[in-house]
């Protein structure tokens, strides 16, 4: 990202994700309210439809993306060492990262078996 | 009428302290900074600055019960005992209510406040329609007193890279001024991380603004004006 693009891009990124992430939490909330009772045979069913699975996959590309701006934008304010604040915005990188990979690894073994 | 008041003197002080006094007389409708003079008289060591008393020049910003405001247009009847005066918060104090606007109009600079033109100057007015005019109301206003960024958690913690709610506004004053041609440029000085993307919708700034404006609402149309010219 560059320096330039940092401030609009991650500000429009933010509030996108958040009308994302607004709108599939109420829709699924509902959805789940009405699907009662839920056992994990039903949920790999639901896993199973490409529709749910890749909803679910943007969900948490959005979630990652939010957490990203929101948590760097609380470091640019508050760390001032720049190798500090350097060092804990990787290991949220890393973080993130490895949170979205463990979500793309259930969705793929959710369509496999 | 009691009063607790931030004193500092790095002269003679190694730290601030809350100094207790008391006025014995008030009389009706006098404001805070009529109050302050009159505790002056008292103690003449007491720094604040000060100098229209009706709310134009915008020198005697400080802390009132918690709250940024003018002194010289804030009635003491409205104040609750005892009246809690400090600097204006996250800025260096030079002496007891004085502090160090350095950053401050640092920052209004930063903004170029003053209408760009790029045509050829001519030796007529350049005119406006009634409702282009309009639309410097609720921006033009300000008198510069720094209530609004001294009350923003964002320019307390980024003061040399956040521009501040005053400068903002400001900034958009031009933005929206039909007669100024420098928009691409200010909006390109204005973006990166740090001078408008700090501004994290707090409101502390409309709240404190002894004048009504909404730095908030012109934020919010810079960064609408600026997504406007990316797509």
């Amino acid at each position: 990202m560059s320096r330039r693009a940092s401030g609009l891009k991650a500000w429009l990124v933010q509030h996108i994700t958040a009308v994302y992430m607004l709108l599939c939490t109420m829709i699924g909330a509902i959805f789940l309210i009405a699907q009662q009772p839920i056992s994990y045979t039903v949920w790999k069913g639901w896993m199973a439809q490409p529709l749910f699975s890749l909803n679910l996959l943007l969900l948490f590309i959005a979630l990652l993306l939010h957490a990203w701006v929101g948590v760097r934008n609380v470091l640019i304010d508050y760390i001032k060492p720049i190798s500090l604040r350097i060092f804990l915005l990787s290991l949220l990188a890393f973080g993130l990262a490895g949170n979205g990979l463990w979500v793309i690894e259930i969705v793929i073994r959710a369509q496999i078996s | 009428m009691r009063f607790k008041i931030y004193r500092y003197n790095p002269d003679t002080d190694t730290e601030p302290y809350m100094q207790e006094v008391e006025l014995k007389e008030t009389h009706p409708g006098m404001m805070l900074r009529d109050a302050l003079l009159a505790l002056k008289e008292q103690d003449p060591s007491l720094s604040f600055r000060h100098s229209c008393g009706e709310g134009v020049c915008g020198s005697d910003g400080m802390n009132i019960n918690g709250k940024n405001g003018l002194s010289c247009i804030t009635p003491l009847a409205e104040l609750k005992e005892p009246i809690e005066i400090r600097p204006l918060p996250g800025r260096p104090v030079i002496r007891d209510l004085v502090v160090d606007m350095g950053d401050f109009f640092d920052q209004y600079r930063a903004v170029k406040p003053y209408q760009i033109r790029k045509d050829p100057q001519k030796d007529v007015e350049i005119l406006q329609s009634p409702i282009d005019r309009d639309k410097l109301d609720g921006l033009y206003e300000c008198i510069l007193c720094g209530c609004c960024s001294t009350a923003c958690p964002s320019f307390w913690w980024n003061p040399k890279r956040f521009l501040g709610p005053a400068a903002l506004l400001q900034s958009w004053r031009f933005l929206t001024d039909t007669r100024d041609q420098a928009e691409q440029e200010r909006l390109d000085d204005l973006d990166g991380p740090y001078k408008l993307f700090r501004c994290h919708t707090i409101m502390n700034c409309l709240d404190v603004c002894p004048k009504g404006l909404s730095p908030t609402s012109a934020i919010g149309k810079i960064k609408e004006l600026m997504l406007k010219k990316a797509i």
